[in-house]
């Protein structure tokens, strides 16, 4: 089992770097957008972490179903997360912010001091959840290989294989580019794949657990257990979980990193809203059948673990190892993306400011600092992993994580609220919150290492406290940290003054929606910088490519020539500094700005005009574009008329032309006849008979292309009236079957009528239904096979319309042509190449007078490759014309 | 659209309420309060479902 966990172990982690090998090439084309919107939702479940998939288990075996609020909290959160998102999704395009540190930075006045100490708390808050995945993939291989976990480090120990090729994931496709926050289609996909394994594991392993657990012997106990079970639980300990994990679902950096930082559109969003919860309820299904299963089948296992070993003693190894791959899935995307997430904030305000900014180049430097933080981040972890985490049930790590990072909430809330919010109230509310924490949900665990029993046992101690307030220990802290860092928060903030550039930040972030800001900020410069010195800058962080890129792009928008125009307005500094800010930070970008600009403060009033003028600006720019829009279709209705108009032109032209074409044909005969019989006076009887019956003939000819044409002439412009009458169309029927049976004798052709008794009279134009029957009879002779030839002209009735269909034995008619041989100009245009035995205007006639009776007319094929040609006629038992 | 926002500010209030213990004393058993939840949660992924097809739409 150790080898066959290790190669299977090892095949997984090759199949991620697969993953973000084939999804960095293809997630950014065009046919991936419309998936991008669930690659999104499935990549916000990194949420679900090995936490999930043991600590679950193990909470829900030991207090029912409380699990069950870590998830429930995010539900809700939901709720209220769609104008947040929007939001920070704005910012984050607009200000180049990268991380829960830029934002905050970037909200109090650019501050570094604050980016700093946001980085420092949160390494501090989420190293111990980082170690906890380690120990999660650790302790679950070591269970199912029955391995001994060493205390000490060892290279024997699977999780330092693991950390290592994290690492190697993690800066492979997590530091592509210099920009923190340019979405990462390999790691997004990546992500969103390992969501979708680790689901399918879980949901695969629990059917097959559960199907063969029913018929377990100890199925019926266990049911009892759970039947009989009461929930004793405290409201405030629901409360605060739920509130905690609502804050943890907004602020933890693995989720800020994949809702914010990595989404590529806003549209995304809407469909997040129900698909994470979606999520969150089906990987939930199993856990309490898990927790209530590892009771009665493996008591003495530790419950974390009752997933590996319930799966094992019902389905053997194969299903064991699956459930461990949907655990080793959930912890390295974990591992993976906040690691990436922390990294970028310990490289931006710990390790840029001093290793990058003074030294030149700087873009690959800042580059190799972020992977330098993101490898200290994981060999960090995985050493408090093997010195403080061993001891520690899954879930305490977790929680203590959740509670931490819910210290940035107030902050984070009233940076995006609440216009009054300052930067000191910030920073204090913060670290109070911080210190409460660490004093209630740290202290305890380091105490115990340290053996510090006295303060354990003092009236003072964590436990001691709570206990006095009737709550948690967990609860206490929740309560007290957050409840004195939103206290502090809002006393500062109410007291203390702001500078004026932190002010007019806050307008811009508080403000966001309401003026429409989505890329690019409005200037909040007043003068100006020398074009070279700006464009150095960039190069040195961006690098001579991409500033290349950048200021090709704003010359091109902004229609600017950088050779006329040597220096960079307040608009292009703006803009700069944004680009600067998605690389260094908003703080840093601000340093490296103000060395090459003069800057000048605006005020606040100053700001809100320029921001009403940009909110005007956007307003006419979404107007015009509507306008634009709106002419472009407008363009492309008239070009397709003229097309069509173009179209019509050269089918006139053509039907001019064979008509011109079959009139001077007959015309040239006769002409040549009448002058023989002009120049040979003494021409025998019998030759002179002929040329004068072929003359009658011609002129014949020519007398009824001139009809039709003037019919359909009629036809199509209106003049044509119908005289309608009682109409037997039976009787129309035999009467013209009648007149071709002569010919149709001549040629050897069966032609027969088939009428209906049940037929009715109905209210028609004899003589142009005759005409139509006519017609149709006379093209089914002329195609009707040479040998054998048959026509039958039949009429049936229908419920409210008589049928005549005319059926020949010919060559039949392609399927292709069935619905345009009824168009004149078809037909006229076909006799240019294939030319027919008419005019090759009948059908169009016939068309236009069952048309004109409200009729259809059109082509049928039978299996024996006959044509029939019907027509429909409606029924009127009064004639519509005149009532 | 405000006023979207502050119905689920109200919604999640009452949620909150919904979900909380106070309501465990009309269930008889671990079994049926998990039961109330699962359908709880079914329902509130169904206005979510409803209100994203609205923004959607935005």
């Amino acid at each position: 089992m150790f080898y066959t966990l290790v190669i299977i172990g090892i095949l997984y982690l090759l199949l991620i770097f697969l993953a973000g090998w084939f999804f960095e090439r293809k997630l950014s084309a065009s046919a991936f957008k419309p998936w991008m919107p669930y690659v999104y939702a499935l990549a916000l479940a990194v949420y679900c972490t090995a936490w999930t998939f043991y600590g679950s288990i193990g909470r829900a075996a030991n207090s029912g179903l409380s699990f069950i609020l870590i998830y429930l909290g995010p539900t809700l959160a939901l709720f209220l997360w769609y104008p947040v998102s929007k939001k920070l999704f704005r910012l984050k395009n607009s200000q180049g912010i990268s991380s829960l540190a830029d934002f905050l930075a970037a909200r109090y006045g650019k501050s570094q001091s604050l980016g700093a100490l946001v980085a420092m708390l949160s390494l501090l808050g989420i190293l111990p959840y980082i170690s906890l995945q380690i120990k999660a993939i650790s302790e679950s291989f070591s269970f199912l290989a029955q391995a001994e976990i060493k205390s000490s480090l060892s290279t024997a120990d699977p999780a330092l294989y693991v950390s290592l090729l994290m690492i190697v994931f993690t800066i492979a496709f997590g530091t592509r580019y210099v920009q923190g926050n340019r979405p990462k289609a390999g790691l997004i996909g990546t992500i969103a794949f390992e969501s979708l394994f680790k689901l399918i594991a879980f949901v695969v392993v629990g059917i097959i657990a559960i199907k063969s657990f029913v018929k377990h012997p100890q199925f019926d106990q266990a049911w009892l257990n759970f039947q009989s079970l009461s929930l004793d639980a405290q409201g405030s300990e629901w409360m605060s979980t739920l509130l905690i994990s609502a804050f943890a679902f907004m602020l933890l950096p693995r989720q800020f990193q994949m809702g914010i930082v990595e989404n590529n559109s806003e549209k995304n969003i809407a469909k997040s809203l129900w698909l994470f919860p979606l999520y969150l309820l089906i990987i939930n299904l199993f856990v309490l059948p898990f927790a209530f299963m590892g009771q009665v089948l493996s008591p003495e296992v530790n419950s974390d673990f009752y997933l590996l070993s319930v799966s094992k003693i019902l389905s053997g190894d194969a299903l064991a190892t699956l459930a461990f791959l949907g655990g080793l899935s959930a912890s390295t995307s974990m591992i993976i993306v906040s690691t990436l997430a922390l990294g970028n904030m310990i490289s931006t305000y710990l390790l840029v400011p001093y290793f990058a900014v003074k030294n030149k180049p700087a873009t690959q430097r800042i580059i190799n600092l972020r992977r330098l933080a993101i490898a200290l981040i994981i060999i960090l972890a995985y050493l408090y992993y093997h010195f403080m985490a061993l001891s520690n049930s899954l879930v305490s790590i977790g929680l203590i994580s959740f509670v931490a990072m819910s210290q940035f909430a107030p902050a984070f809330l009233g940076g995006l609220y609440w216009r009054d919010a300052k930067r000191p109230a910030a920073y204090w509310s913060i670290t109070l919150g911080f210190i409460v924490w660490f004093y209630f949900l740290v202290m305890p665990n380091l105490a115990q290492i340290l053996d510090l029993n006295y303060w354990l046992n003092s009236s003072l101690s964590a436990s001691n406290i709570a206990a006095r307030m009737g709550l948690s220990t967990f609860s206490a802290a929740s309560f007290l940290s957050l409840g004195f860092n939103a206290i502090l928060f809002v006393f500062l903030s109410l007291r203390l003054n702001s500078s004026i550039e932190e002010q007019n930040q806050a307008l811009l972030f508080v403000e966001a929606d309401k003026f429409g800001i989505k890329e690019n900020s409005p200037s909040l410069y007043r003068g100006t910088a020398p074009f070279p010195n700006m464009k150095a800058l960039l190069v040195n962080f961006l690098g001579s490519h991409r500033t290349e890129e950048v200021l090709e792009r704003y010359a091109r928008l902004n229609n600017i020539n950088w050779l006329s125009s040597p220096l960079a307005d307040g608009r292009m500094i703006t803009y700069a500094e944004r680009l600067l800010s998605e690389t260094i930070g908003p703080a840093s970008a601000k340093i490296m700005i103000a060395s090459v600009v003069q800057k000048e403060e605006l005020s606040q009033r100053e700001v809100l005009d320029i921001l009403e003028e940009s909110k005007k600006v956007l307003l006419l720019n979404k107007e015009l574009s509507k306008r634009s829009d709106q002419l472009k279709k407008a363009t492309e209705k008239l070009q397709e008329a003229n097309d069509k108009l173009l179209e019509f032109a050269d089918l006139k032209d053509e039907f001019l032309y064979t008509v011109t074409h079959e009139l001077r044909t007959p015309l040239t005969a006769i002409r040549s006849q009448a002058e023989l019989l002009q120049d040979d006076p003494e021409m025998p009887e019998a030759d002179r008979q002929m040329f004068l019956d072929n003359i009658v003939a011609d002129c014949d000819r020519l007398t009824r292309l001139i009809s039709n044409v003037l019919d359909l002439e009629k036809f199509e412009s209106g003049n044509q009236k119908l005289s309608l009458t009682k109409v037997q169309v039976g009787d129309l029927i035999r009467n013209a079957v009648a007149n071709y049976q002569a010919m149709a004798l001549k040629q050897g052709i069966d032609l027969a009528c088939e009428i209906d008794d049940s037929l009715k009279a109905t209210y028609a134009d004899a003589d142009r239904i005759a005409q139509v029957i006519t017609n149709l009879l006379g093209n089914a002779l002329k195609f009707a096979a040479a040998d054998g030839g048959l026509v039958r002209a039949s009429a049936i009735q229908l419920e409210d319309s008589v049928k005549v269909s005319i059926l020949d034995n010919g060559n039949g008619i392609p399927a292709a042509d069935h619905e345009i041989i009824f168009d004149k100009f078809y037909q006229v245009r076909d006799q240019t190449r294939r030319k027919p035995l008419g005019s090759g205007l009948g059908l169009a006639i016939c068309k236009n007078i069952v048309q004109m009776h409200r009729g259809k007319i059109w082509v049928e094929s039978t299996a024996k490759g006959e044509t029939c040609l019907c027509f429909t006629l409606p029924q009127y038992t009064k004639n519509p014309l005149k009532s | 659209m405000e006023k979207v926002y502050a119905l689920n500010a109200l919604l999640v209030f009452c949620l909150l309420l919904l979900l909380s213990p106070l309501f465990l004393g009309f269930f008889s058993s671990l079994w049926a309060y998990s039961l109330y939840l699962f359908f709880l949660w079914v329902i509130m992924i169904a206005y979510l479902y409803k209100w994203s097809k609205k923004m959607e739409k935005k």
